[in-house]
């Protein structure tokens, strides 16, 4: 967010994604798909754990937030955001549900690809040339053809 | 009894193109015929025989892509020779003409696009026909014809026709030149002894110079196909290799590339697109064959 700040001659504002009326919930997407882990088979276990806890703490979020305003801890701990717009995104978080990117990471291993298929669902959708119940349902389908949770 | 001497200096001369052709080309052909005979199971490789050729033809998920992009790609292939080979032509033709002026002129600058990069090429034309920013709506409109325009790269009915028509624009110089040099090597004194009969003009073309550069256009029309059916380049650049709007502009190339190498979260699977390129090199090889066998050594040779 800083980098486009610096780019744009104009000052940025940011608007929520638009519901179907107003008053509708609306919904944030959160990349919980984003992670680190530890290999379970690591020499150095009690060095990664105290990094993934150090990573996972308040503090680190603070870093985060401030050091990449436009990429958001998902830390249950309250934040302090200094850049304005990156603070107006996440206050976002308390008035909209979470949702996350549904394709990433494991849903798109298999065949047929469900990321894929989700950007052809969607410009459907938009076009209108199918519902949004049928395109959901092409995907469940889809999904469920390999990912042995869902069948 | 003198023995025959093993002619040592032909396998030597013979060596290095054997060898890089090798290593480079029929290696490689053949290990990816290979790899199509296998799948890969919890890590492992293992030897499945023709499951994934069984997979792409008759399971709907694959075979539906499959069918989709050999069907664009015989669409790719016909306008390519309804109109680029027609063009080349008639192109050769008029350069050929003796009292045409500035000849050299026009025949580099309709052959200089051949030697772009596609990248250049498919960028270059996207910039041009996007009605936000492109410079089509504007020319149109300067001519007052802006109610002809629409978002041609972006309609399901239209983007694989524009993409074609932008490889025609790009290739229409190498037929011409083929054509070019055919027609140069027809000897004046037969032209003269036609005209001697009466045939002069359009008559001439058609009746002497075209049957002569009859074996040229076969060629043409081989390279073309061969050109066509491995094409990639041009759709990738141009639409990415979802090949959009939805998979209207797909051909055998972009669907053996986002197979083969994966494309943004779907990974890669080199057995399954191993499959589709030994579909396309089998395509090709029985589209060479037809033409060899069946339209060449039916074609009428003359000696000049």
């Amino acid at each position: 967010m800083s980098g486009f700040n610096a780019q744009a001659d104009f000052e940025m504002g940011a608007f929520k994604p638009p519901v179907q009326n107003a008053g509708d919930t609306c919904y944030i997407s959160d990349h919980t798909d984003i992670g680190i882990g530890m290999n379970a088979a690591t020499d150095n276990s009690d060095a990664a754990r105290t990094f993934l806890a150090w990573v996972a703490s308040p503090e680190f979020a603070e870093i985060f937030a401030n050091a990449l305003p436009g990429f958001f801890p998902l830390s249950s701990a309250p934040v302090e955001i200094a850049d304005p717009l990156a603070a107006e995104f996440v206050s976002w978080r308390g008035e909209c549900e979470s949702t996350i990117r549904s394709t990433y990471q494991i849903l798109s291993r298999g065949t047929p690809n469900l990321e894929n298929d989700t950007w052809g669902a969607s410009v459907a959708a938009i076009k209108g040339t199918s519902t949004p119940e049928e395109l959901g349902q092409k995907l469940q389908d889809g999904l469920a053809s390999w990912y042995a949770p869902q069948q | 009894m003198n023995r025959p001497r093993i002619r040592w200096h032909i396998v030597v001369f013979l060596a290095p193109a054997v060898l890089v052709y090798t290593a480079v080309m029929i290696f490689p052909l053949f290990n990816t015929l290979r790899l199509a005979l296998y799948t890969r199971i919890d890590q492992e490789r293992v030897f499945v025989g023709l499951e994934n050729f069984r997979t792409l033809f008759l399971d709907p998920i694959w075979a539906d892509q499959f069918w989709n992009a050999l069907g664009n790609n015989f669409w790719f292939f016909l306008i390519h020779m309804a109109v680029q080979n027609p063009i080349g032509i008639a192109l050769a033709a008029l350069l050929s003409h003796p009292r045409l002026r500035f000849a050299a002129l026009y025949r580099s600058a309709i052959f200089i696009p051949t030697i772009l990069s596609f990248v250049i090429v498919g960028f270059a034309w996207k910039l041009i026909l996007s009605p936000i920013w492109g410079i089509a709506p504007s020319m149109l409109d300067a001519v007052g014809l802006k109610s002809l325009y629409a978002p041609w790269l972006g309609r399901e009915g239209t983007a694989l026709t524009t993409l074609a028509l932008v490889s025609v624009w790009q290739f229409v110089g190498i037929p011409m030149m083929l054509i070019y040099a055919a027609l140069l090597s027809i000897p004046e004194e037969i032209l003269e002894a036609g005209e001697v009969d009466g045939i002069t003009g359009w008559a001439a073309f058609w009746k002497i110079k075209l049957p002569l550069i009859l074996p040229s256009i076969g060629i043409i029309s081989i390279l073309t196909f061969v050109g066509n059916f491995n094409a990639f380049d041009l759709i990738y650049a141009a639409q990415g290799a979802l090949a959009g709007p939805d998979f209207s502009t797909d051909i055998l190339g972009t669907f053996m590339y986002r197979t083969f190498f994966g494309f943004q979260l779907q990974l890669g699977d080199p057995h399954m697109g191993s499959a589709i390129a030994g579909a396309m090199f089998a395509i090709i090889l029985i589209g060479v064959c037809i033409y060899l066998f069946g339209i060449q050594t039916r074609m009428r040779r003359y000696q000049l």
